[in-house]
């Protein structure tokens, strides 16, 4: 039996570029494009090195993030919106916007315009959800532009930038939607929590069952810098919410978890019949690089819980969610997703042995 | 710390707020999908209104080919219900003769290869009968593109195929038609031309097509066309309408039309259609009928004519035999007469004797006449001398030349002619024509009678100053019971038949006997043309026709019923020095026989007792029979009575009554 595997996303981004980047202050200098398009190809030609079937292009040109990248630059923005604060103690503040109506100043489909041109096997792209969005609208009211307008047009870029990365031809698109521990955290009543898997089960009503089809969800405790910002919220608070999500595909952050039989159980309550879990099985934030033997004993850890037609394994999360994060080195990042890949194929022998 | 705490609260106030727009967005999206969903309800009510009601059959099918879902169109179509067809698949009820293509279809509709087929099928009814269907067959696909099932759509067209059938086969008919059958416009524009067309007028249908129909027309008959095609244009048919048209090469052909208008959809008369039938065939046996027609009218009355030819020569016969019988009574009662002196009586002695010989001459005739008619007259051939048969010719005829105090000549050939002919016939013909000649001119006429001889031909001519015949009279003088009307026809006696009777016996020489005219009071001349044949065998001694008085004393029975008959014979041939015995039947004539011992016996046919047959064949028997000559007298005068009477022992056949110069000569040559 065959378990498929793919990434989260993100990889480290070469130094000279993240300089480059810093040195000139943005994102979009043309000096730049170069050092983008080398970065591009040199993951693309890595990520296949490591036998990975489904790669991303390790989102070389997300700036500054995984979460703002759509409205970075947004003349209706200000850079004084909320803090998103991490385990390691450092704080990363969203835009808050300004005024309406509210756009994307880019789709994630651009990204894959670029890599395409150098992948000899599957894309997937990773796309930030509504919900994460909409916390850009402030707690005052924007003149003009009422909560719930904004919440609709949130909605219609957000169907549009995944319309858009399938028709490109995205293997998969995944929704990154790390604020759901995030949310439980700030609302212990799950009342925030509930909002956000209604935000966005709307959003997902909105694409057909064969987009659905190639549509997923990653949740993980929000990595950054080899901390987290929800690592301390249970799995149990967030799980039932989670696989109400009406999608078929989920990738959840697994091998950092303290007790991962426990979650195991959780997502084998929890799972419906048409939905695969990927579970995570190599930890960014860790810097060890894990053994392709540990992966394998994770995969069939995870196999004795989940059926294994709805079984995958996955990364944990992106290993450089922020473009400035230098953590964890392009090359680990590559040795771990070596490891994932080689982890799963010797859980399919052993679980084919068995 | 405490800003920590701040920017999480503000955080979650926020977020809370947004929960409420998003619980709004969720509250309009739950009733834009209630909406949508009743829309889509009201919709798919429609559609299944519309799928159940609609006029063309619709049925869905899996993979399988079997029906799940067919609306009552479809049921009808098929006279299965819904729960029976769903038991089904399409390719059950199919028919075989459209298993492959339907088969083939679907593999490529599945191959992804057509997006739909369409077909002109035929499926089986529940009750086993043929059901001709349009039907269009669509492969349903899941949004992502998996085979899900077909719909297909059956139009019943076997109404239509029925017609198409139909037409397909009217054309065929009137293509294979032998009669031309066209179609023009109102214009007289030729717009269709069929083989029959083709074969009768000789034109291809592409040559002829859009020309005009008056190619086919006659110059004469132009003016039948503008009003042919003005009555059609009224929505008039016409039939049987016989005339004559054109071919292609020039010749005319009659023909039979039958000319009808021809209707568009909307009932307007737009063109004609024309069958025209060759009635060429017909028209002349039409006329070959007539004519037998015209030819068994002439028969008729031919035999009507001749019937009433018939009657009259039976109304002259009867005047002829009774003319006689008037003088030889008033004779005989002179002649018995006590006060009679002798010339009174051999006055009456000499009338009787003309009288009776004018009556035999008469049955002679007939008799002759029935044997020409019959073809059993025998001519006694033989090498002739044409001097001697003129000459007894004229020898005939003499007393009635003279007695009209005609004025007559004879010229022929100065060297003597010797020919093949029976010259007692030849003479019969002559005399004839010259009896005929003096009979009818007036008193004191001329009568030539001339003879040449030119090329191995004997012309004999009789011409004659007398009545003459009209023209339209000149081949029926020769006809049987024939006698040209005149004033003098009845005045002159006769039966009609001498000259039937000389023709025929030219005739029977190999001859010709014919007729020329000026006309009434012209007169006539007949003219006897001869081949001059010879014979190897000697001309025969010709027998003289005098009675001579014969030397020779005969023992002579004479038998018969009819006494007068027998006793005035008997007196004659006792005038002669002849011992007769005269008896009156055939006993009494066997017994003659024997008491007499008679050297030549005069039997009558016709007796009691004993017939005159029977009784030759008895004498024949007997030791007296050998010797004796038997002699038949009878009425009866046909061959196959001589030939009977032959066949019985008889020696002569003699037919009554009895030339007393011809048993004179006999009794003496015996």
């Amino acid at each position: 039996m065959k378990i498929p595997t793919e990434p989260i996303g993100s990889i480290p981004r070469p130094l000279a570029l993240i300089e480059a980047v810093e040195a000139l202050g943005n994102d979009s200098d043309p000096s730049l494009d170069r050092l983008y398009e080398d970065a591009i190809r040199d993951t693309i030609r890595q990520f296949e090195a490591t036998g990975s079937p489904v790669i991303t292009d390790g989102e070389q040109r997300k700036y500054h993030n995984f979460w703002t990248y759509s409205v970075e630059g947004l003349p209706n923005t200000a850079p004084d919106g909320f803090k998103i604060p991490f385990a390691a103690g450092h704080v990363r503040r969203m835009p808050r916007l300004t005024g309406g109506p509210f756009h994307y100043q880019r789709y994630a489909d651009q990204y894959l315009d670029r890599a395409l041109r150098y992948a000899h096997v599957p894309l997937k792209q990773a796309v930030i959800s509504p919900s994460a969005l909409s916390l850009l609208y402030p707690e005052e009211a924007i003149p003009d532009y009422p909560r719930d307008l904004f919440i609709e047009d949130l909605l219609r870029e957000h169907v549009t930038e995944v319309r858009r990365c399938l028709a490109k031809g995205a293997h998969k698109v995944q929704i990154d939607f790390t604020e759901g521990r995030l949310a439980v955290k700030i609302d212990p009543t799950g009342r925030l929590l509930a909002s956000f898997i209604d935000l966005n089960n709307l959003a997902l009503g909105r694409f057909t069952p064969a987009e659905r089809e190639r549509i997923g969800v990653h949740t993980c405790p929000g990595g950054d810098r080899d901390s987290t910002h929800s690592a301390d919220v249970q799995y149990a608070e967030l799980l039932p919410s989670l696989f109400e999500l009406n999608v078929h595909h989920f990738y959840i952050a697994l091998a950092g978890e303290p007790d991962r039989r426990a979650v195991l159980e959780i997502i084998r309550d929890c799972l419906k019949p048409h939905q695969r879990v990927f579970v995570g099985v190599v930890a960014p934030i860790d810097p060890r690089i894990e053994t392709p033997e540990e992966v394998r004993d994770r995969a069939l850890e995870a196999a004795e819980y989940i059926p294994l037609g709805q079984l995958g394994t996955t990364d944990d999360c992106g290993f450089s969610p922020f473009c400035d994060d230098t953590s964890t080195s392009r090359e680990s990042a590559f040795a771990k997703i070596r490891a994932r890949v080689l982890g799963t194929s010797l859980a399919e022998r052993a679980l084919e042995s068995s | 710390m405490a800003s920590e705490e701040a920017e999480e609260k503000k955080l979650r106030r926020t977020a809370l707020k947004n929960a409420e727009s998003i619980l709004a967005a969720r509250q309009r999206a739950d009733r834009e999908l209630t909406t949508a969903k009743e829309a889509l309800e009201r919709k798919t009510e429609e559609l299944r209104a519309t799928f159940n009601q609609a006029a063309i059959g619709i049925a869905i099918a899996d993979l399988n080919n079997q029906f799940l879902q067919a609306n009552q169109k479809l049921l009808d179509i098929l006279g299965y219900s819904l729960e029976e067809l769903c038991k089904l698949t399409f390719i059950d009820i199919t028919h075989p003769g459209d298993f492959e293509v339907t088969r083939e279809q679907v593999r490529l509709l599945l191959a992804g290869k057509i997006p739909h087929y369409v077909l002109e099928k035929r499926y089986v009814r529940k009750d086993g009968s043929i059901v001709w269907s349009r039907t269009t067959v669509t492969l349903v696909r899941t949004a992502n593109g998996q085979a899900e099932h077909y719909i297909g759509f059956i139009e019943d067209i076997t109404e239509r195929k029925v017609a198409a059938e139909l037409r397909s086969r009217l054309a065929a008919v009137v293509e294979s038609s032998n009669d031309s059958i066209i179609s023009k416009t109102l214009e007289g524009v030729i717009t269709t031309w069929n083989q029959g067309a083709e074969r009768m007028f000789g034109y291809a249908a592409e040559e002829i097509i859009g020309k005009p129909v008056t190619v086919l027309i006659p110059s004469n008959h132009f003016n039948e066309e503008p009003a042919i095609l003005e009555r059609i244009r009224r929505g008039e048919r016409i039939e049987h309408y016989e005339t004559v048209r054109k071919r292609k090469d020039g010749t005319l052909i009659d023909v039979s039309l039958t000319v009808s208008p021809i209707k568009s959809f909307d009932g307007t008369i737009v063109g004609a259609s024309k069958i025209a039938r060759d009635i060429t065939e017909r028209k002349r046996s039409d006329a070959a009928l007539y004519a037998e027609i015209a030819n068994r009218e002439r028969a008729e009355e031919a035999l009507r004519e001749t019937d009433r030819r018939k009657d009259e020569f039976l109304a002259t016969l009867a005047h002829e035999l009774r003319n006689p019988l008037a003088p030889i009574r008033q004779a005989a009662l002179i002649s018995k007469a006590p006060g009679a002196t002798e010339a009174q009586k051999r006055w009456s002695h000499d009338v009787i004797s003309r009288q009776v010989h004018h009556m035999a001459l008469l049955l002679d005739d007939l008799l002759d006449i029935s044997r020409i008619t019959r073809g059993t007259l025998e001519l006694r051939t033989e090498m002739t001398e044409l001097a001697e048969v003129i000459d007894a010719a004229v020898e005939t005829a003499r007393p009635a030349i003279d007695a009209k105090r005609h004025v007559f000549s004879v010229e022929i050939p100065q060297e003597p002619v010797h020919f093949a002919a029976d010259p007692l016939r030849l003479a019969q013909v002559l005399s004839n024509l010259l009896t005929n000649a003096a009979k009818y001119t007036d008193p004191e006429g001329t009568i030539q009678l001339r003879a040449s001889c030119l090329n191995g031909m004997l012309t004999i001519s009789v011409k004659d100053s007398g009545i003459g015949i009209p023209a339209d009279s000149l081949t029926s003088v020769f006809a049987m019971f024939s006698q040209v009307q005149s004033s003098q026809d009845r005045s002159e006696g006769g039966l009609g038949i001498g000259l039937a009777l000389a023709r025929g016996l030219v005739e029977l020489h190999g001859g010709i006997l014919d007729v020329k005219s000026a006309g009434i009071g012209h007169g006539s001349e007949f003219s006897v043309r001869l081949p001059l044949r010879t014979l190897n065998t000697p001309r025969k001694k010709e027998t003289s026709r005098a009675i001579t008085t014969s030397p020779t004393k005969r023992r002579v029975l004479i038998a018969d019923d009819n006494r007068d008959a027998a006793e005035s014979l008997a007196m004659l041939l006792r005038m002669d020095g002849h011992e007769v015995t005269v008896v009156h039947d055939g006993q009494e004539a066997l017994t003659a026989f024997h008491d007499v011992q008679p050297e030549v016996a005069l039997l009558d046919i016709g007796m009691p007792e004993l017939n005159g047959y029977e009784v030759a064949r008895r004498v024949r028997q007997g030791s007296l029979g050998r010797a004796v000559t038997l002699i038949a007298v009878t009425g009866w005068g046909q061959d196959s009575d001589k030939a009977r009477a032959l066949a019985a022992g008889f020696n002569h056949h003699f037919t009554k009554p009895v030339e007393p110069e011809r048993l004179s000569e006999l009794l003496r040559t015996v």
